[in-house]
């Protein structure tokens, strides 16, 4: 597969910002993709608002752009009435997670057979860089112009332990890591997440002195921690949700756990039949 | 086998120029016809794909894996 199989050559170039990491996602995919040899046929992307809401419509394969914050909802839909599809949710952190959070913790918990890639760049940049329930601590945004004073989400933690069978976290600036996971994901049973950091020089890093993509990229690589270097001592100054609030991300694959999906617990009932 | 960068396409980022180990990239100093600074291949030579024959996968594709419009390719001699 062409890249430009996978993605429609007459929507090219794209219209996301420079420098915009969705792009870096985009050919992270693609090399996924191309490498498994997943057929795209066989393949539904479903996107909630945002610029991540965007990039199905580039994809040379069928998607659904649902309404704000209801792309698990929809997808839910989708794997329980095909269950031969697979079906893959790319949307951002404020559309997942601010507007749609008790969807995606629930889908979590139920353990349904959906890969999800979160892209958090930390603020709501399609709208124009207002606070986000990821901005780091102390991070200048449009409403909060003398630093956020809220704590953020821990994406990652939050979904591995609402129960998902495979969670990760990596950025941009590790792309070679991301196409990895990403490949375990689609392989992996159950309910998948990925949260990619993603840089937003426009309306995230021009505020908070990255406006060039290269410091922004620069800042991202500084502030991840591998998850091998962490030590969990409970004596320790700080745990593994305080790091994030400082905007320091925690990178690598946090939980990889052999649950049985949804669909498959309602098959296994029906098999064993009432027990007398 | 060594990356060439399309005019059509590059934003200007330069992203390559960050990511690449062995500095192939460089800043652009022309504008191009969309308006940007395109950055352009100064040191082809140095690039890791550039010692591999014809047909053959490429060692390194960090460049072509972070540019955000698809804009390098790698072109056979």
């Amino acid at each position: 597969m062409e890249f430009f199989d996978f993605y429609r050559k007459d929507r090219w170039p794209h219209q996301f910002c420079p420098g915009c990491g969705l792009g870096t996602i985009m050919n992270c995919l693609y090399k996924a993709f191309n490498d498994l040899n997943i057929d795209i046929d066989k393949t539904v992307f479903v996107s909630g608002i945002g610029c991540t809401g965007r990039v199905p419509g580039y994809i040379n394969a069928d998607s659904l752009h649902t309404t704000h914050g209801r792309a698990i909802a929809f997808a839910t839909g989708i794997k329980l009435s095909r269950p031969d599809l697979n079906v893959i949710v790319i949307s951002g952190d404020g559309d997942l997670f601010a507007i749609g959070g008790n969807h995606i913790i629930h889908a979590a918990r139920r353990n349904i057979d959906l890969k999800v890639i979160a892209v958090n760049n930390a603020n709501y940049g399609l709208t124009g860089g207002q606070m986000a329930p990821t901005t780091p601590y102390n991070m200048i945004t449009t409403t909060t112009p003398y630093g956020q004073r809220e704590y953020p989400f821990a994406l990652a933690e939050l979904i591995a332990a609402a129960g998902a069978n495979y969670v990760a976290r990596w950025t941009t600036a590790h792309p070679n890591q991301l196409v990895k996971s990403i490949k375990e994901a689609m392989q992996t049973k159950g309910f998948s997440f990925i949260e990619v950091i993603s840089q937003c020089p426009v309306n995230f890093g021009r505020r908070n002195k990255m406006g060039d993509p290269v410091f922004h990229l620069r800042w991202i690589k500084d502030h991840s921690v591998p998850i091998s270097k962490m030590t969990f001592d409970i004596n320790s100054p700080y745990d593994i949700v305080d790091l994030n609030t400082k905007g320091i991300y925690i990178i690598g694959d946090l939980v990889k756990r052999n649950r049985s999906p949804y669909g498959e617990i309602e098959k296994e009932i029906e098999v064993k039949g009432p027990q007398e | 086998m060594y990356p060439i960068i399309n005019k059509d396409y590059c934003k200007g980022c330069n992203l390559c120029v960050e990511v690449c180990p062995k500095r192939v990239f460089e800043k652009g100093m022309e504008i191009t016809h969309r308006g940007y600074y395109a950055a352009v291949v100064k040191y082809k030579e140095q690039c890791t794909n550039f010692k591999i024959p014809n047909g053959g996968k490429p060692l390194c594709e960090i460049c072509w894996l972070t540019c955000p419009e698809h804009a390098i390719e790698f072109k056979e001699d």
